[in-house]
């Protein structure tokens, strides 16, 4: 039982069921005795008149014939047996048929007895002058009504199970609704819209005490995020804005082509310099960002064919300008929701990776398959692999896998970026060798559209 | 042709300042954004250059006013904050182009011809260029007479550079316009491309047909 609700009923339900069943069976013990008690009564009452005409006929032989003429009279609903002080059985009304009626002297006055004919019974035993007198009822019609009792009991208990389980099961859904609503809020809540919150209910129940807390840890998640954008945004605008006065000025003096060689030269390389240090701020702000999820994604619905079509293009000219065969294996029926423009990027950076240790002449085979709920995109080269030391550090920012790379710049930070990419579409990028060897295999996955 | 330089940055605004007004538009500068409503009010503008770090007032603020109060020429947001964030915002709110700083004099100056001519201009179908003939309709290129097979991207760069002849192009803008994205490929992705556009176009004349600038971009010469 996975969910509060259906715990809840389920207790519900115990408790409710498990009440109603310890009242049923002990108002069963308390009616069976009150109904036995009953038979003991009668019993008695019947010894009583038997006992008023007693009164009159003292002597023994007399009291046996009046006990037999009256069983005669009431033998319909009592059985009678008489013995004497000694032991010896002197008569048994003829309803016991050959059945006889334990017999013990010294035994409690009622009791209960089994016969294989006549069923349950239950015996008083009475004393008179010299007789013992044994009257028995039928306990039949008590049985029966017990049985009776037992199968109402039974119904009632399944009916108020169903009931408990139906109320339990609404009163739980009710308790847990505000519960839901700020779930469902919470749930609502992401860095593009941090400034809602949950309406706080009336009251100071445990709810609103929990969605109070809720509210200020939204707050503070909210004033965090927005020191982080304006940290961002200043350290951007700092940096850059110098870099500006830079980069047009450098440009300014190029263009007029009223330098030196060797000053144009340097100029140019300078130029390069600020370039490259501003891309390289680009990806620190981007990676800063992604980190907390603040990164704008531009997500479309998209073929999964139409989009490796298009990147193809692109594969296919730099393996060519590299003198390495690029092969595409697919299997992608299917769309993702994704923004196209950065898993290009992400796409493009594998492959400028993996052309950087492939050798002239080599394969380069993207695979692009859709799985059980995932489009699983892999990159395989004849590279030289990696260490598994290297395979820890990979993704990390300013790892740079320089022995094996032919290229001289990059920030190192580019598969950084591609994990950050992959990982703000909900998806995972990893890295294998490939057995048989040499070589690497990149793959991520991310999740399908339903259709 | 006026326009107005928003932009709080001493050093950057005297720049833009004096590059437009070396190419001969007539160009004044502001550095607020109360300076920037008082120059509005007062003169007819065809073109705007508005940096978003003001001192007074966010620039995506100002542009908002703007457009409520009946500024329709083109917008060309420069700024130095997160480019994808402040772009989208930026055009959400009205702006027509966007540049983010550290940008090329360059670039700043073709987008600003390009806002321009698009107000003023039907668009040609046909661009002729150096025996190169392009057709955007028939999608056809041609080289002295004699049909060239482009694929779809080096179409779309051809034309781009067809689109702005004679001026540079930075790498930042051919990535933009052709692939849709603002950051930095990692990859020799465009050099690549360039290549083979002038294996392609390799002209009769001999003479080169893009020239590159180390640093800044390409130009169609």
């Amino acid at each position: 039982m996975r969910s509060l609700r259906s715990r809840l009923t389920f207790w519900y339900t115990l408790v409710i069921s498990g009440t109603l069943a310890l009242v049923l069976m002990a108002d069963y013990a308390l009616l069976k005795r009150e109904l036995v008690h009953g038979i003991d009564l009668l019993n008695a009452a019947e010894w009583s008149e038997i006992q008023e005409k007693l009164e009159h006929h003292p002597v023994s032989a007399d009291a046996l014939q009046e006990v037999i003429l009256h069983s005669q009279i009431d033998a319909r609903i009592y059985y009678f047996q008489i013995h004497d002080d000694t032991g010896q059985l002197l008569f048994r009304s003829q309803n016991l048929r050959h059945e006889t009626l334990p017999f013990d002297a010294a035994s409690p006055p009622n009791r209960t007895a089994r016969l294989p004919q006549l069923g349950t019974l239950r015996i008083g035993l009475f004393h008179s002058g010299s007789l013992f007198i044994e009257i028995a009822s039928s306990l039949k019609p008590t049985s029966q009504l017990l049985k009776t009792y037992t199968r109402v009991s039974l119904v009632m208990l399944v009916l108020v199970g169903a009931l408990s389980i139906f109320l339990g099961s609404t009163l739980s859904r009710l308790a847990l609704e505000p519960i839901h609503r700020i779930k469902n809020i919470a749930d609502r809540i992401r860095a593009d819209n941090l400034s809602e919150r949950i309406p706080a209910p009336h009251g100071n129940d445990e709810l609103a005490q929990l969605t109070r807390l809720l509210n200020q840890m939204f707050d503070r998640l909210e004033i965090s995020f927005k020191q982080l954008q304006s940290f961002a945004g200043k350290a951007s605008h700092e940096l850059k804005t110098p870099l500006s006065v830079m980069r047009l000025q450098s440009e300014k003096l190029l263009l007029e082509g009223t330098l030196d060689p060797a000053r144009q030269e340097a100029l140019q390389q300078q130029l390069e310099g600020i370039i490259r240090l501003n891309s390289v701020i680009d990806k620190l702000l981007f990676l800063a960002r992604a980190g907390v999820g603040v990164t704008p994604l531009q997500r479309q619905r998209t073929s999964f064919n139409g989009f490796i079509n298009s990147f193809a293009e692109d594969a296919l000219v730099l393996c060519e300008d590299q003198d390495v065969f690029f092969e595409i294996c697919r299997n992608d029926v299917g769309t993702g929701f994704f923004d196209a423009a950065l898993l290009h990027q992400v796409l493009l950076n594998l492959v400028a990776n993996a052309l950087n240790v492939s050798p002239k002449a080599s394969h380069l085979r993207l695979f692009s398959e859709t799985l059980a709920g995932c489009w699983r995109v892999s990159l395989e080269d004849n590279g030289p692999g990696l260490t598994p030391g290297e395979m820890t550090t990979v993704f990390e920012p300013f790892v740079r896998l320089c022995q094996h790379s032919t290229a001289e710049d990059g920030s190192g930070l580019g598969l950084a970026i591609c994990r950050s990419i992959i990982s703000l579409h909900q998806g995972r990028i990893w890295m294998e060798n490939r057995t048989p060897g040499p070589g690497l295999r990149v793959v991520f996955e991310l999740p399908v559209c339903e259709t | 042709m006026r326009v107005l330089i928003v932009e709080d940055e001493r050093k950057v605004g005297q720049f833009i300042l004096k590059g437009l007004e070396e190419v001969g538009y007539s160009a004044s500068w502001v550095r607020t954004s109360s300076e920037a409503h008082d120059a509005l009010t007062g003169n007819p503008y065809d073109l705007a250059i508005l940096d978003l770090n003001l001192p007074d007032e966010d620039g995506l603020k100002l542009l908002q006013q703007w457009r409520l109060n009946g500024f329709n020429h083109p917008v060309l947001i420069l700024s130095a904050r997160d480019a994808v964030q402040d772009r989208i915002t930026g055009l959400n709110l009205g702006a027509d182009d966007y540049l983010a700083k550290p940008f090329s004099f360059e670039e700043l100056l073709a987008r600003v011809r390009a806002l321009l001519r698009r107000q003023a201009e039907i668009k040609a179908v046909v661009f002729e260029h150096r025996g190169i003939r392009l057709d955007l309709l028939a999608r056809t290129a041609h080289l002295d007479g004699n049909a060239v097979e482009l694929t779809a991207r080096e179409f779309a760069l051809l034309e781009l550079f067809m689109q702005n002849q004679g001026r540079v192009l930075t790498r930042a803008l051919i990535a933009e316009k052709i692939w849709d994205v603002s950051y930095d490929f990692d990859t020799n992705l465009i050099d690549v491309y360039m290549r083979r556009l002038r294996r392609k176009l390799e002209s009769s004349d001999g003479k080169s047909l893009f020239k590159t600038l180390r640093g800044v971009g390409y130009q169609m010469t």
